[in-house]
């Protein structure tokens, strides 16, 4: 848009011509360019300026000062220094306050005034104004010689008349007085009582701003108290005079590389109780082979500060500082559990990897470093992740994914792919609070209660002696499933909560999709939609994967695209279907539970 | 911080301009920019004890008065078109930034129309002081619409560039130039 157009339209807008067409054409200049919103405001500017020195005497009334009696002075102070002139004054009233509802009252008695001098202006009798002689006018004539006595009483009436028409006349225009006075009362009313709602108003939100403000600082304080507390209690940062920050407690004996401890060019075979300084590497070697079985733990640390750090086979974690580590490669599980201080933990432990950082206060999660990207899968507590590109809290049963450069995954329900615990057992059933089923499929009586399956033991989970493996019905022409296992008919029910949790391991010959659902009781069925599942979509093929997901959050109507499945419902079946398109896959579960509670 | 009424005026004759230019952007006639200005000064002064020192006064004044201009275009109704909210709250930035160089160049428009020739100060009269529309004004000079409607806006820009001039000469003292 050229220069001249603009001016055009600036100048059409102050001078008030512009057409909608034309206000929008500028309103989109403006909003592209700053350099043309200050010629704006500066032209805008410009324009009041005239308007104030051409037109200040006409137009513009000056203050009420005695409404502000500190501007008085200082605007006489300001006066006597420059030309500079103050237009202030009292707000007109607007359609807003002639809107309250004392305006009806103001009305009437305006009205009542009009009326008061409609019948003042028009009563003879008492305006006074009436002339004697048209009163002699009024008096009968009498054909009778002039009386002086009887035309003295005339006169004398006619005074008196005069007189009380005088008092009247008075006592009208104080009425009008006094009912100016109250019109003015009930209009200053109106405008007071908006003013008073306006105040109102804004002492209210003052007041909950304050009352916020008060709730944050005592927040803040109780926070600060806190903190003070923890640093006054605990050592600081404990590196010990001799740089020791971590110390190995545990080294896997036998099978397998031998772990090292690389600190600058010496490398130490790595002991239990060997101290570990700011900067020292470890190195588990090599992975150990045979897809079927889980990695071993190679070794563990006790990090100063509050965790325990163990490492498997094929890892590479440098002990960077007090409660600091860096995993370069490989696969840790941590178990975080730093000094309390009241209620709160206080400290923090930092693993670092390529991809993104990982704090925890208190939990239990493993790290898993490969390929240009870290997962972290939180098994209890939880922990943050987080890089230059973006920040998530992972919760318990979570897990997250981050490349480098790009922001961590938001948090998705666990799917773990060998969940690994380390030198624990997580995957026990015993660390969950209640469980409601367990089949761990370890004697070929337990499937007894499974529709049609085979016992297998030599394809298990997790060093299992045994594990489930599907069989296809042939007659089940709607599913595309190409294995079926159900729970047991007479099995027990089970009630579903916010915390009921569905662990299993599964493993599939095919990538492809597994889903699995679950059966309420027929009563219970008009309460959802439809049959209630969870599909974990492109499974990988050849490995087994522990899953542990708590069922309200991943559990669908619709066969798992609709609504969360509702808590209350009880719960009879259990169906497991995997394989795509009809092809026939292998489908084989091993420790399967349904247990209430976290880990 | 509150801060003493005293500091009221100063600060008020300061951000005036952009508080006026502001509020004329925002509902498009003078008169009703006049009448707001009213209702914000006065609200300014009550409010005074509540405005903290840490922000520009401007800044604050300038949340006042769109408040206050936004009620009356809704009591105005929905007939007039307006602004964006997009390119209104950009405004507020521009008259912020301008604070400074408004005031200046207030001070300065005083020596500028003194400069005009005395048909230029004829026509700004007529538009200004008398209120004349530019067809009001066409008919009595016996000229066109469009050739008022140039002259005015060729006095405007001069009027701009000589306040522009002064401005900033004063904001560098040394080129001589007395307001």
């Amino acid at each position: 848009m050229s220069s001249a157009r603009f001016d055009d339209l600036l100048n059409g807008f102050l001078d008030e011509r512009l057409s909608e067409a034309e206000l929008a054409e500028l309103n989109g200049l403006l909003a592209q360019d700053a350099v043309a919103r200050k010629a704006f405001i500066r032209s805008t500017d410009l324009h009041l300026a005239l308007r104030e020195r051409f037109g200040a005497e006409a137009h513009v009334p000056q203050i009420h000062v005695g409404a502000m009696p500190m501007l008085t002075g200082a605007r006489r102070s300001v006066s006597s220094k420059g030309s500079r002139s103050i237009s202030l004054r009292f707000p007109r009233r607007n359609a807003v306050e002639t809107q309250k509802p004392v305006w009806p009252f103001a009305l009437a008695a305006c009205v009542l005034l009009g009326v008061a001098l409609a019948f003042v202006a028009n009563r003879p009798s008492i305006t006074g104004a009436v002339p004697v002689a048209k009163l002699k006018s009024a008096m009968p004539v009498q054909n009778v010689a002039p009386d002086h006595a009887k035309a003295e009483e005339t006169r004398r009436k006619a005074a008196l008349e005069n007189r009380r028409a005088r008092i009247e006349r008075l006592k009208a225009e104080e009425d009008l007085v006094q009912l100016e006075h109250e019109c003015d009362r009930l209009l200053g009313a109106q405008h007071q009582e908006a003013r008073r709602e306006e105040l109102a108003r804004v002492e209210a939100s003052r007041v909950e701003a304050e009352v916020r403000l008060r709730s944050a600082q005592e927040k803040q304080i109780k926070a600060e108290d806190a903190l003070a507390l923890a640093e006054e209690t605990l050592p600081g940062e404990p590196v010990a005079s001799d740089g020791q920050v971590a110390q190995v407690i545990f080294v896997r004996q036998g099978a397998g590389a031998q772990p090292m401890l690389v600190r600058g060019t010496e490398r130490l075979a790595l002991s239990n109780g060997l101290a570990v300084l700011a900067g020292d590497r470890i190195e588990t070697g090599g992975l150990s082979t045979g897809a079927a079985s889980p990695l071993a733990v190679a070794a563990a640390l006790e990090l100063f500060g509050g965790a325990t750090v163990d490492l498997a086979q094929g890892t590479t974690f440098e002990v960077s500082g007090y409660g600091r580590g860096k995993l370069t490669d490989g696969l840790v599980y941590a178990h975080v559990d730093t000094v309390m201080v009241g209620k709160a933990n206080t400290q923090e432990v930092v693993l670092q990897t390529s991809c993104a950082d990982v704090v925890a206060r208190k939990g239990r999660f493993d790290l898993m470093v490969g390929g240009g990207q870290v997962l972290l899968r939180v098994a209890e507590g939880k922990a943050s992740i987080f890089n230059a590109q973006g920040k998530h809290e992972v919760g318990a049963l979570q897990q997250s994914a981050a490349r480098v450069g790009a922001a961590p995954a938001a948090p998705s329900a666990l799917v773990i792919s060998d969940l690994w615990a380390g030198r624990s057992k997580f995957a026990s059933a015993t660390a969950f609070r209640q469980v409601l089923l367990a089949w761990d499929f370890e004697k070929p009586e337990g499937l007894n209660n499974w529709v049609s399956a085979a016992y297998e033991t030599v394809h298990t989970h997790a060093g299992s002696k045994g594990a489930l493996r599907a069989k296809k019905l042939e007659d089940q022409e709607h599913f595309t499933s190409g294995a079926f296992y159900q729970a047991p008919r007479s099995g027990p029910i089970f009630t579903l909560t916010e915390k009921t949790t569905l662990r299993f391991a599964f493993y599939v010959s095919q990538p492809g999709e597994v889903k699995i659902h679950i059966v309420p009781v027929r009563e219970e069925r008009k309460k959802i939609a439809s049959s209630v599942a969870w599909i974990i979509g492109d499974a990988k093929s050849g490995t087994w994967h522990s899953i542990a997901v708590r069922i309200g959050e991943v559990f669908k109507d619709r066969a798992g695209f609709g609504q969360p499945v509702p808590t209350g419902l009880r719960i009879k079946d259990l169906e497991f279907y995997a394989g795509e398109n009809g092809m026939d896959v292998e489908l084989y579960l091993d420790d399967l539970a349904v247990t209430e509670g976290t880990p | 911080m509150n801060l003493d009424h005293s500091q009221f005026l100063k600060l008020f004759l300061h951000a005036q301009p952009s508080i006026r230019a502001y509020l004329f952007a925002m509902l498009r006639n003078a008169d009703a920019e006049e009448d707001v200005f009213q209702e914000v000064a006065l609200v300014l002064w009550e409010r005074f004890g509540d405005y903290k020192q840490e922000l520009p006064f401007t800044h604050w004044a300038l949340g006042i008065a769109r408040n206050h201009a936004v009620r009356w275009r809704s009591n105005k109704g929905r007939r007039q078109v307006w602004l964006t909210l997009e390119v209104e709250a950009q405004l507020v930035q521009a008259s912020e930034d301008l604070e400074d160089e408004l005031a200046t160049r207030r001070h300065a428009l005083d020596v500028c129309v003194q400069r005009l020739g005395d048909r230029a100060r004829e026509l700004l009269k007529m538009r200004y002081e008398q209120e004349h529309s530019l067809q009001d004004m066409a008919d009595n000079l016996r000229m066109s619409h469009n050739a008022v409607n140039k002259a005015l806006v060729k006095i405007r820009k001069f009027l701009l560039d000589c306040t522009a001039q002064l401005e900033r000469a004063s904001s560098h003292p040394t080129g001589g130039v007395e307001l």
